[in-house]
């Protein structure tokens, strides 16, 4: 399958990629060759495994951010079946919102 | 030879070992697994070693045992019992020492692992990978941590190093006991001499067997330990016919040899598809003797999910697992009906909450909690739910972009489905604007 190509804004599973205009302060940058971006209990992880991309977390565990320096990189889901479409995200500033869930006790992130 | 043919070469090996990777829903026959050492050429290794098949990977030491007294019988057959055990022990510490290098080590699995996957991998491009890389993916859901493969292994390889290999008869039932030592002798029957066979029935029907256990207990353990610890120092030059090989490694060497048809590599030389073929999972290989264990039943629907509606999608000896079209449930979800619209509803795993709804059909949900539709838009449907602990909870139930339907609970104070699903991402309704959705 070509991976799906967006400008500013684009869901995958429970990733929510927005394009901001510049990164906040006071982030980490998340050092790997293979960045998990969206984390799944079953192993079936959103991965962006390529150079030119900078990864950030935050504070916030549901909130993270990435920086593509490359022409675009491609966010993949880890999944031979039901499998989310590959998002090409293009050149720029991208915040990524992780999915929640309302419970009793409060918001948690969405377990897969 | 050019590249090309190189590769169709390989291209028609390994589709012939894609039939025996391919798990089915089906038993195998230990009598066609024993047969198919017949048909190995050993002119390049030794003669035809004893047979003994395992369902159950933990049933691995059992067979060790017995085959190891088998191996050693004729030996002692004629001498004093308490000579014979002190003799045993000193044979099957030699022969452990010298032969069970390599076994079921952790770091022999994942390096070949490693290789096969990148190896296919890196093929993409072509059908032949496309085949096997999904396949692999299959293999990596079964055997990634907490997998049943992976567990199972683990389990193993405890009784071998001598943890747990000693409680291994105490923890089975006697009557299971017995079921597994006739099953193991009734294999080794054909394949031993009549008078070798006529001896090693007189100690294992008796419980002589257990006190020589006792006494191995002591010896046994150390230098098995001993052995494991030196296993990562082996694995660099284990030899392929001396350790432990499942029907992945096997395809993975056999189709490399056909690659490389020139080189004199002996293991290619060896031909074990037949007895991949005939149902074995994995060889374990102690020169006069193997221990084959035989490959899981798997259910799977029409997009290669594991998946059973009616029993274990996996079953392994006496081990099982269930899942619901690619997903892992437990097990009164599929043969007990204990799954109500609330446990749906309220479950934590958002892949098993839907595997969940979609095992009671969401007619059964909706009718059976007396959920009211509150609103739909193009996000979705909101929904009042009368749920046990929570009068009123509301879910939103959307549909994801694979296609699926998934329900999530949400604020009560939501109005509509888009308002609800872009406070899940903690967004107001007009910052929700995704483009395209996958």
């Amino acid at each position: 399958m070509k991976p799906v190509t967006f400008k500013d804004c684009a869901a995958q599973g429970e990733l929510l990629i927005r394009r901001i205009k510049e990164l906040p302060k006071d982030l980490t940058e998340q050092k790997a060759d293979n960045h998990i971006v969206g984390h799944s209990e079953t192993g079936h992880h959103h991965t962006i495994n390529q150079a030119g991309v900078r990864f950030y977390e935050s504070d916030n565990p549901t909130l993270c951010y990435l920086a593509v320096d490359s022409e675009f990189a491609d966010l993949v889901h880890n999944r031979s079946f039901d499998t989310h479409q590959t998002l090409r995200i293009p050149h720029g500033i991208f915040e990524i919102r992780r999915q929640q869930e309302y419970t009793p006790e409060g918001w948690r992130q969405v377990i897969d | 030879m050019d590249a090309d043919k190189i590769f169709v070469s390989a291209s028609r090996h390994a589709d012939v070992w894609l039939e025996t990777i391919d798990f089915g829903p089906q038993q195998y026959s230990h009598a066609e697994i024993i047969d198919a050492f017949d048909e190995v050429d050993y002119r390049y290794k030794g003669e035809r070693p004893l047979v003994l098949v395992v369902d159950d990977p933990a049933h691995v030491a059992m067979a060790l045992f017995i085959g190891a007294i088998a191996l050693t019988g004729g030996r002692f057959a004629n001498q004093p019992r308490g000579h014979f055990v002190g003799h045993l022990a000193t044979q099957l510490v030699s022969q452990t020492r010298g032969q069970l290098g390599g076994q079921f080590a952790d770091r022999l699995r994942d390096r070949v692992w490693r290789q096969l996957r990148g190896y296919f991998c890196g093929q993409r491009r072509d059908w032949l990978a496309n085949q096997l890389t999904s396949r692999l993916r299959v293999w990596d859901r079964i055997e990634g941590q907490g997998g049943l493969a992976y567990r199972l292994n683990r389990r193993i390889q405890d009784q071998l190093c001598g943890r747990s290999v000693y409680q291994f008869f105490d923890r089975l039932e006697r009557p299971s006991r017995d079921k597994l030592q006739h099953k193991l002798l009734g294999q080794l029957e054909d394949q031993l001499q009549a008078q070798l066979w006529a001896w090693l029935r007189v100690p294992l029907d008796s419980d002589f067997q257990y006190p020589i256990w006792d006494r191995l207990r002591g010896q046994f353990r150390r230098p098995l330990q001993q052995q494991i610890i030196q296993i990562g120092a082996r694995i660099e030059s284990c030899e392929p016919w001396h350790c432990v090989w499942d029907v992945y490694l096997a395809a993975f060497y056999s189709i490399i040899c056909a690659q490389i048809p020139n080189q004199d590599h002996w293991f290619g030389k060896i031909d074990l598809y037949p007895i991949y073929k005939a149902g074995a999972w994995a060889l374990i290989n102690l020169g006069g003797l193997v221990v084959v264990v035989t490959r899981p039943e798997a259910h799977r629907d029409q997009q290669w999910r594991l998946h059973n509606k009616h029993g274990p999608a996996i079953s392994w000896g006496e081990q099982k697992s269930y899942w619901w079209h690619g997903a892992q449930v437990p097990e009164e979800w599929i043969i007990r009906d204990e799954l109500s619209p609330a446990i749906a509803l309220n479950w934590d795993n958002a892949e098993q909450r839907r595997a969940a709804c979609e095992i009671l059909g969401w007619d059964a949900i909706l009718s059976h909690s007396g959920a009211k539709m509150l609103q739909r838009d193009d996000l979705g449907e909101l929904y009042s739910v009368d749920l046990p602990d929570a009068e009123g909870q509301q879910f939103v139930r959307v549909k994801c972009g694979t296609g699926r339907t998934f329900a999530m609970p949400v604020p009560n104070s939501c109005q509509t489905a888009a308002e609800a699903v872009a406070l899940t991402y903690g967004l107001e309704p007009k910052d929700y604007t995704p483009e395209v959705r996958t």
